[in-house]
């Protein structure tokens, strides 16, 4: 899988947790992960595993292969608000 | 007549049956925001308003930048505050920061709170609780400069007078005893997050939030956002600029009396 940005009005980063303000007009907070997740991002595609190591880097190796699932969780819950587009 | 809101002039004029009645319903209502054609504010294009009563001829609205009919005086009453409000936010919207607020203000200093929250936050209750030693400067809209100067929208209330009445009643701030702004320098000292809970017990709870938790709800509560430029960092360093925003948790609005003195105290 991969994600790109999708376009936003604003985002506003403080102590390592984001507010965006979505082209749809919501005002989405973001948890600390999905914030380097999408401080990880840009308008061209990243593989997931790109986006899971920059994570590992921040917050170290949660184990057993987690690293993929909680970055695909925090990608898809950026995708849910319509602040990323995933595809495979 | 001729009124001023957020500082942009109107003109209304009432046409057709009762003309006489809905616009003397009219003065006493917005008697606050009046003012005589000498000493209108050349700041923004005047509004004109036509009203009327159902009956005669539809009022024509040729000119004018909005039209009120109604089949009776409460009903225009209850329509023609929110084309006022709606207007004048509208011409205001490039200038103003305009929070969906109560705002009240310390007679003595001029310091104001801005209280913004949604519909059913208790707005209009809370600037009838505390206004009647601080100062009124609106239940609806706040506006506030790039200086921080906010400028009052003195706007009837709206009340419901008696239990059971189907609309509820425009009543001028003065008529019920409000206290009015005297020319002293406005400048807004704190924001306010409501958050009314009929279950809360107890004195009022306030919390400091940080920024980016402010924001969704600020954001949210404030006109025309998407007009601004990188709007999240404009209401940020709004924010910042008065100390951040707390959040006020109540029931009623005589918990928040202490609570806007003790954050006005602290402007002495």
């Amino acid at each position: 899988m991969r994600a790109r940005r999708l376009s936003v009005v604003d985002e506003y980063i403080e102590d390592g947790r984001a507010a965006i303000y979505t082209s749809e007009g919501m005002v989405v907070l973001l948890s600390g992960l999905a914030t380097s997740a999408w401080q990880v991002l840009d308008d061209d595609w990243t593989p997931v595993t790109e986006v899971a190591a920059a994570l590992v880097r921040e917050f170290g190796d949660p184990g057993e292969g987690q690293a993929d699932v909680l970055t695909t969780e925090a990608l898809r819950s950026l995708a849910d608000n319509a602040l990323v587009e995933l595809a495979d | 007549m001729r009124l001023e809101a957020l500082e942009v002039p109107f003109e209304i004029s009432c046409v057709g049956p009762d003309a006489q009645q809905a616009a003397a319903s009219i003065e006493a209502a917005w008697e606050w925001c009046l003012v005589n054609g000498d000493h209108a504010s050349t700041r923004s294009p005047l509004q004109r308003i036509t009203v009327g009563l159902k009956g005669a001829s539809e009022p024509g609205s040729a000119g004018s930048a909005g039209s009120v009919v109604a089949r009776d005086i409460p009903t225009l009453m209850d329509r023609l505050s929110p084309m006022v409000t709606r207007l004048a936010v509208t011409e205001r919207k490039h200038d103003l920061v305009m929070f969906h607020a109560c705002a009240v203000a310390d007679p003595r200093t001029g310091a104001a709170v801005v209280l913004y929250g949604p519909s059913g936050a208790g707005k209009t209750t809370l600037a009838r609780t505390l206004c009647t030693d601080l100062v009124y400067l609106s239940d609806e809209t706040a506006g506030v400069t790039v200086d921080l100067e906010v400028v009052p929208y003195l706007k009837p209330l709206s009340i419901i007078v008696e239990a059971g009445d189907r609309l509820k009643e425009q009543v001028s701030p003065g008529r019920i005893g409000l206290v009015r702004p005297d020319g002293t320098a406005l400048r807004l000292h704190a924001l306010v997050q409501l958050r009314r809970d009929p279950d809360h017990r107890g004195d009022a709870t306030v919390e400091q939030l940080t920024t980016v938790d402010a924001l969704p709800e600020l954001m949210a509560q404030t006109s025309y956002t998407r007009e601004m430029e990188r709007p999240l960092h404009r209401m940020a360093d709004l924010a910042h600029q008065v100390g951040g925003v707390r959040r006020a948790t109540y029931a009623e609005a005589e918990q928040l009396r202490p609570v806007v003195r003790a954050i006005l105290d602290g402007a002495a």
